[in-house]
């Protein structure tokens, strides 16, 4: 009994020793298993992972999108501009029923049903685009249906508030906002700005962690605005004047650039063709310079500005004129039956007459020809920089045939585009001084501070004196020669028509009447004492008794330019002569506003700079 | 031998003073200890109010910044929906259609300055032509 009783006690003492080694024993291992746990995480190779895991989860990088640049007028008038769209996305491994989301989803997106079906049963996929840039009702219509994996984010879509306004001269960016043709293509990297990134240490439901890691990596910054020398108002104008003067000639198509000789800035430049079913409208093609034609008479002032500029004859000169003249094998022949008549050189580009420019070119030789049509940069890029720019077509004067020099110096056998033809007409305006042609003003960084661009200098190409010669007969085209429908009323306009043959694909100009294609032009500028602007109109394939230079193009010019000469504040010769009277002004665009605010504000610095500098010396 | 401390009750008189003397020092210790808690405990409770309002505040400069940028969006919005209002198109498409304007068969262009004109401005007729007493 007593053994018994010594024997449970043991027992029990035995147990509760074993009991509390075997709980240490536990409480240790475990205590060592959490050590070498911790060991394992905060210094072994785990450590850093499961760091930049914690790292990752909690730190947030954020990219800080960079906007790409506006394009606004000369008037600061917004032209192309992004604005915020809502996208709709799919992850479709995480659609439970992708049929039954494609149907719902079909009656709100403008998307076929197969195609949404395709999309969201791709289950292998987690993330494909339904359908972007929606307009906002939409998005929220596929938010209400809360379908789980479907989801709505936010991009930026680029807008042009004038919709086809200047759409040959803008371009286009695709889906993602990278510039394809155009102002949008060649200044891409202008407009495209550069995205930034910020580091921010978050918390549950995305918050930031108040005291925790609040980084800028990089600013973002956004693309520069581009401000272009084209006026809104005038381009509008450019445009619906010349789909009116297309359909009037019953034409294919037609260009008109209008530039400041001065400085080059093109103010407008439109581009209408004739589609398919026969309407006429706005084109996305800038023919002014990816297109080149035979000018045909316009060509005839170029060629004798080398006339007077080598002193072969002046505008007096006179010569006698058959109908007709014959070179190698082949004839030339005035566009108008008349006797052989002495004419004098004034005489022959009011009439334009062929033969007579052909006799005088003739006499200023292949040599000099060519160099004058190569100064005033015929076949050669204008340096507008934008995509798909011909240089057109002036063969090398060592591969020029024997009707070459014939040929060239009435337009035909050479290709320009109407821009080339507008700065050779821009040079006679402008004194002989060529000026480079610029669509783009400057360009305004993210701070709002302004840039000018157009750096070039113009060139001088031929004296002062040929030019005014020049200008002088150019004026008789327009008052009593085949111009005269280029008149506008209250400015002296200095012009010449053209009407030129325009070749077939498969080669030649046609035999018989009805075969041969024109090309109807009217090139000038105005007021000619003083030009300020400069304008080309050519009208594509006129039909009709409307073919010509003078019919076809030369209203267009007249009904353009009175709007223009408005809209540009430029003041006809009544009205300067009332601007000379003192306290008498004229009213200023926005942006001839903001270049007198500018000189202003510069004239007061350097006025400022000058009296520190006064002072200076006495202060001291 | 042995000393004995006589009165031999006095022992007993230190050990009540000694423990006396103890009970007080805990005493001491106690309302240090209690004293320094409160410290922590208010520290604590400030600094769970600091952190509150920390909270609380980049909360809303998060939303502030949320309201930014969407202003931002906004602007660009009006804008382009502004630049489409003024655009020349919309605006002949308006009158021809909206209104039922047409085109004048032939545009005058007013000069905007008439030389010869006296530059002072034009005086005021001597009597109002549309008084009823002028009749």
């Amino acid at each position: 009994m007593t053994n018994n009783s010594l024997n449970t006690k043991n027992k029990k003492v035995f147990n509760l020793q074993l009991r509390v080694v075997t709980t240490g024993v536990l409480f240790f291992s475990v205590a060592a298993w959490f050590v070498w746990r911790l060991i394992g995480l905060q210094i072994l190779d785990d450590g850093q992972r499961y760091s930049d895991y914690a790292k990752n989860k909690r730190i947030d990088q954020i990219v800080l999108p960079a906007g790409r640049g506006a394009i606004v007028d000369r008037n600061n008038v917004d032209l192309v501009l992004s604005v915020p769209a809502k996208t709709i996305t799919a992850d479709p491994s995480s659609i439970e029923d992708p049929l039954k989301a494609a149907k719902e989803l079909s009656l709100i997106l403008d998307m076929e049903l197969k195609v949404l079906e395709e999309r969201l049963l791709q289950n292998h996929r987690q993330f494909t685009y339904l359908q972007r840039q929606v307009e906002d009702d939409v998005a929220e219509e596929v938010t209400k249906l809360g379908i789980k994996g479907v989801f709505v984010i936010e991009e930026m879509s680029r807008v042009r508030p004038g919709e086809e306004l200047a759409l040959n001269l803008l371009g286009r960016t695709d889906i993602d906002g990278n510039g394809i043709s155009g102002i949008e293509k060649a200044y891409d990297t202008f407009l495209t700005g550069s995205a930034g990134l910020m580091q921010v240490e978050t918390g549950a439901g995305g918050l930031t962690i108040p005291g925790g890691s609040n980084e800028t990596i990089s600013l973002s910054e956004n693309g520069h605005t581009l401000v272009l020398t084209i006026d809104r108002s005038v381009q509008f104008a450019a445009e619906r004047i010349l789909i009116d003067g297309v359909v009037a000639a019953n034409a294919q198509g037609g260009t008109l650039v209008a530039m400041r000789p001065d400085t080059g800035e093109i103010v407008a430049s439109a581009t209408v063709s004739r589609d398919a079913d026969g309407s006429v409208g706005v084109s996305s093609d800038n023919r002014a310079v990816t297109w080149a034609y035979e000018p045909g008479s316009i060509m005839k002032p170029l060629t004798f500005a080398g006339v007077l500029q080598e002193n072969v004859g002046a505008p007096s000169s006179v010569k006698e004129i058959p109908n007709a003249i014959e070179i190698w094998d082949k004839v030339f022949i005035d566009s108008f039956a008349h006797e052989a008549e002495e004419w004098s050189i004034a005489e022959i580009l009011k009439r334009s007459s062929n033969v007579g420019t052909i006799i005088w070119a003739q006499e200023l030789g292949e040599k000099h020809l060519y160099e004058s049509l190569a100064n005033f940069g015929l076949g050669q890029i204008s340096g507008l920089e934008l995509p798909g720019e011909t240089r057109g077509s002036l063969l090398e004067q060592s591969k020029w045939s024997g009707t070459s020099l014939s040929t060239i110096a009435i337009g035909q056998g050479i290709a320009a585009t109407p821009l080339q033809m507008l700065v050779a007409y821009s040079t006679i305006a402008n004194g002989g001084l060529k000026p480079a042609p610029t669509l783009v003003l400057g360009a305004r960084d993210s701070n709002g501070a302004f840039e000018m661009m157009n750096s070039k200098s113009p060139e001088q190409v031929f004296s002062n004196e040929t030019s005014d010669l020049l200008i002088e007969m150019m004026e008789g085209v327009v008052t009593d020669g085949t111009g005269t429908r280029a008149q506008v009323p209250g400015y002296q306009v200095a012009g010449k028509t053209g009407t030129a043959w325009k070749p077939h694909p498969e080669g030649g100009y046609g035999q018989e009447i009805n075969e041969i294609r024109y090309v109807a032009s009217f090139a000038g500028f105005l007021p000619s004492d003083d030009p300020e602007l400069a304008i080309i109109v050519v009208i594509d394939e006129p039909v009709g008794s409307t073919y010509s230079g003078g019919k076809a193009a030369a209203p267009v010019f007249a009904e353009f330019a009175q709007f223009a000469v408005r809209q540009l504040r430029i003041p006809s010769e009544a009205e300067r002569l009332g601007l000379e009277q003192a306290g008498r002004v004229i009213a200023t665009t926005p942006a001839q506003a903001r270049e007198i605010a500018e000189a202003e504000a510069e004239a007061a610095a350097l006025l400022e700079a000058a009296l520190e500098e006064v002072a200076a010396p006495s202060s001291g | 031998m042995t000393a004995i401390n006589w009165p031999l009750w006095g022992g007993v008189d230190q050990t009540k003073k000694r423990k006396k003397v103890e009970s007080v020092s805990r005493l001491k210790r106690v309302n240090l200890v209690v004293a320094l808690s409160l410290v922590v405990f208010a520290v604590l409770i400030l600094l769970v109010g600091f952190q509150n309002l920390l909270i609380r505040e980049q909360y809303g400069l998060d939303k502030l910044d949320e309201r930014l940028e969407s202003a931002i969006e906004r602007e660009q919005v009006l804008r382009s929906e502004v630049a489409r209002l003024e655009s020349p198109d919309r605006i002949l498409s308006e009158a021809q259609g909206r209104l039922g304007m047409v085109p004048p068969p032939a545009r005058i262009y007013l000069p905007a300055v008439i030389p010869g004109d006296s530059l002072e401005s034009v005086p005021p007729p001597t009597s109002n032509p549309f008084s009823r007493s002028g009749r």
